[in-house]
């Protein structure tokens, strides 16, 4: 074990592949805080330039984009409501709201510090457990999909407040939205209007670009403009360690959720880090300073993404499938090499894995130098006239949308989504709810109606699965879990009127 | 993608400029400017990773810089109808694969592959069907009984209706004259998980996504649907085990209609040369893909039959009317 490690350190440590890591880590950060350029894309974009390289350098390079990315992708959320990639979706929630109480150098430096903390973790889950744990990915039919699809859904009533029926509604919209595009068991186009459009669905990063950001600006617009440039210095410190003692519960919940959905191909961190936020609030001494600005509430989602960096390549080593899209980029560039991931790969090629392993430790403590020096520059750079910053959110957010597939018809997504949003804002509907729905509609819907199918249509087989019954019940704890707070607060404060 | 494409093809032409006496000398003869593939497929995917492949072994083969474009959505439709109507100069060409002739039969597309021109197919794709490998079935005839003792009841996994892979699914059952459950996958990576994983009974697929589980012993092959046996395999042939079954997934070049007969002659010439070539040869051995080869005419042939065959067994199902 440990002569391997050596071996995958000699290979890590050559200038070539630290200079390349290096390299991925800048890009990664860069392409994902450019919405619509997601982590999979990003290193899509460098797939070319591994042609001529050592394999395991072009992962080492590859798997730097990757978690670079992460780190990326959460400053967009945090400055300016749009997340960057969708694994940052639920840093939004409590990061803009530290962007606008001025605490935007803290919220990026918890973020920063936690997602270093997730990947660093990510590495050691994975060398330590990457077999054991991949028998958990077995494990996991369509029936446990469906019920981490649900879980994943019952979080709207702890993020809706008060009005449930509108969260209900909104996260409708989302899963209505999630049905267009070719039925995946009939193979016939639905609510496709006729067109060729909307044959592969909407784009969810385009929904989200939509929901999130543009709607913002419509807002801000409408309402006058409460976006205010920070005065003077901007904090830019780090947590102290006293403030990531205080978020360890948060770091946790992120690492174990991240961990499962590395494990599960089709996932990509968007499901673990709402998951391990709405856990990190249940958990937390102050869950009333969830969705007001609070640390745990950007640190949770940030480490879950960055834990997926690592545990999505248990899968694509063990069996040569990828946990995620990301994952999907890494299993190419070894095809093209002609290297086959799978059960033979530790023993036919332990230089590349070992290299791969070493090489994900130094790309994560790359991405906390380059991230501290990215940093103040950030802010500086939003932190400008709103009218000055609207326009070129919007330019950047419809560059990002034509990106997605080359095509305007994102770019139409994108607005119609944002008119969608604005007047949902307008008339407390619930926006996050509808990326709920939208995220995870194909997932509940596939796999619902593939466990039918293997079930014989036999509806008990979510309930007699262990995990999948599991799952419901924590999706139903979840569900109620707000409302029975809630009646067991007006119940105390009437007593307290009693008695008073 | 494209911006990589962009970047090269910028590269490409900053060099020829400097060269200018060189880009002269080579107007009038084809090719003299960089050449463009095509393809729907997203980064990574098969169709993008073969073109991929193609491009970089043809370099010293092909005098120019060979790019390659990825543009994805309507599955298939946006890439078609940028081929269609791109110039028929052969500087644009399209990475076919079955999808292309499938999308238009089940929505109104601008075009199909008829607005294209076949240049040369590349390679197939070898289907076969597999168990895990702790499953009591041995041969096909074991799983045509164990079919006809429970009708309906044999989860079998394959890709959306419409693909290579249901249609496989489709004529088992025409043929052998049983009933099985088709149940569907959006990949073959989500679909050997779910046989490894005890959830389906038996998945049909591309040799190269369970290659190394083969190897691993997770997995065992029960049939090829090819015509003859894979090379370096003893895996017998559907055919030979009693269910005539033979289909293949094709990767090949189709131009704009009408496209220059010389630019065409000269893409039939190449891709015999790169399909010699060692060093691709002992690519595309690994990866199980089988040459191909195939002139404009043959592979006309060929992809009209494609379609009817295509278009017979979605009537079947009953997507098409």
């Amino acid at each position: 074990m440990l002569d391997r490690f050596v071996l995958g350190a000699q290979l890590a440590f050559q200038p070539v592949a630290l200079l390349m890591m290096l390299f991925g880590v800048a890009w990664g950060i860069v392409g994902g805080a450019l919405p619509g350029i997601s982590g999979s894309i990003a290193m899509a974009l460098l797939l070319p330039l591994t042609f001529g390289m050592n394999p395991a350098v072009a992962l080492m390079m590859l798997a730097g984009v990757y978690i670079g990315a992460m780190y990326g992708g959460s400053i967009t959320a945090i400055l300016i409501r749009t997340p960057g990639t969708p694994g940052a979706a639920a840093t939004v929630i409590d990061g803009y709201e530290l962007h606008r109480r001025g605490l935007s150098g803290k919220a990026l430096g918890v973020s920063l510090v936690t997602g270093t903390v997730g990947g660093l973790a990510s590495v050691v889950i994975l060398v330590a457990f990457a077999v054991p744990l991949s028998k958990v990915a077995l494990a996991f039919g369509p029936p446990e999909y469906f019920a981490l699809g649900v879980f994943g859904l019952a979080l709207i009533s702890s993020f809706v407040g008060r009005d449930l029926l509108k969260g209900a509604i909104s996260a409708l919209l989302g899963l209505i939205v999630a049905t267009a595009g070719t039925d995946p068991f009939s193979g016939t186009p639905r609510f496709v209007f006729g067109g060729t459009d909307l044959l592969t669905g909407v784009e969810v990063a385009a929904g989200m670009i939509g929901l999130f950001a543009v709607s913002e600006i419509f807002y801000q617009i409408a309402e006058g403009g409460a976006w205010e440039t920070i005065k003077g210095r901007f904090t830019t410190a780090l947590p102290t360690w006293a403030e990531l003692v205080r978020l360890r519960v948060a770091m946790l919940v992120g690492i174990v959720m991240g961990t499962i959905e590395g494990l599960l191909p089709g996932g990509g961190g968007a499901i673990a880090a709402f998951i391990s936020y709405n856990e990190a609030k249940r958990w937390s001494k102050h869950p009333e300073e969830f969705g007001r600005g609070s640390l745990e509430g950007v640190a949770a989602p940030e480490t879950a993404n960055n834990v997926v960096t690592g545990t999505a390549l248990i899968p694509l080593l063990t069996f040569g499938i990828p946990g995620s899209n990301s994952a999907a980029i890494m299993l190419a560039a070894m095809m093209l090499h002609g290297i086959a991931p799978g059960p033979q790969l530790f023993e036919r090629s332990p230089q590349l894995v070992y290299g791969l392993f070493v090489g994900l430790v130094i790309a994560n403590l790359m991405m906390l130098g380059l991230g501290l020096l990215a940093l103040r520059p950030a802010i500086a750079v939003v932190n400008v006239r709103p009218p000055l910053l609207f326009a070129a959110i919007l330019a950047l957010v419809l560059v990002g949308a034509y990106s997605i597939s080359n095509r305007m018809f994102e770019v139409w997504v994108v607005l119609l989504m944002g008119l969608v949003g604005y007047g949902m804002r307008r008339f407390g509907f619930n926006v996050l709810a509808m990326v709920l729905g939208l995220v995870l509609g194909f997932l509940v819907e596939v796999n619902l109606r593939r466990s039918l199918l293997i079930s014989l249509g036999n509806p008990w087989v979510f309930f007699t699965r262990p995990i999948s019954l599991v799952l419901l019940v924590f999706a139903l704890i979840t569900l109620l879990w707000p409302i029975v707070r809630r009646a067991r607060e007006g119940h105390t404060v009437r007593r307290a009127a009693a008695t008073a | 993608m494209r911006y990589g494409g962009r970047l090269a093809a910028g590269v490409a032409l900053v060099a020829m400029v400097c060269g200018l006496g060189v880009a002269a000398l080579a107007q009038g003869t084809y090719p003299s400017k960089p050449i463009t593939l095509v393809t729907h497929s997203s980064v990574g995917a098969g169709g993008d990773i073969f073109l991929r492949n193609l491009a970089k072994h043809l370099e010293g083969i092909v005098p120019v810089p060979i790019v390659v474009e990825n543009r994805r959505g309507g599955a298939s439709a946006t890439a078609v109808t940028y081929v269609a109507t791109s110039p028929p100069d052969g500087y644009v060409l399209y990475g076919s694969t079955p999808t292309m002739l499938q999308t238009p039969m089940l929505t109104r597309t601008q075009h199909t592959y008829l607005d294209l021109q076949p240049v040369v197919n590349v390679f197939f794709d070898p289907m076969i069907l597999y168990v895990k490998a702790d499953s009591p079935w041995k041969t096909l005839p074991d799983i045509v009984n164990a079919a006809r003792a429970k009708p309906g009841q044999i989860r079998f996994g394959a890709a959306t209706p419409g693909s290579v892979e249901h249609m496989i699914a489709h004529q088992i059952q025409k043929v052998a004259k049983v009933s099985v459950q088709p149940v569907t996958f959006e990949g073959g990576g989500d679909l050997l998980l779910a046989v490894l994983g005890g959830h389906v009974d038996l998945g049909v697929g591309e040799y190269a996504e369970v290659a190394a589980q083969v190897e691993a012993r997770q997995v065992r092959v029960v049939a090829s649907f090819t015509k003859d046996r894979l090379p370096r395999t003893t895996i017998p042939t559907a055919t030979e085990q009693g269910v005539p079954i033979v289909v293949t997934k094709f990767r090949g070049l189709l131009g704009p209609k009408g496209m220059d007969p010389q630019a065409v002659a000269y893409w039939e010439r190449v891709v015999k040369q790169v399909l010699e070539k060692p060093a691709y040869k002992q690519y595309y051995e690994s990866v199980y893909l089988l040459p191909g080869y195939m002139d404009h005419k043959q592979y006309r042939a060929y992809l009209d039959m494609m379609n009817q065959t295509l278009r017979r067994y979605l009537k079947e199902i009953g997507v098409l009317k």
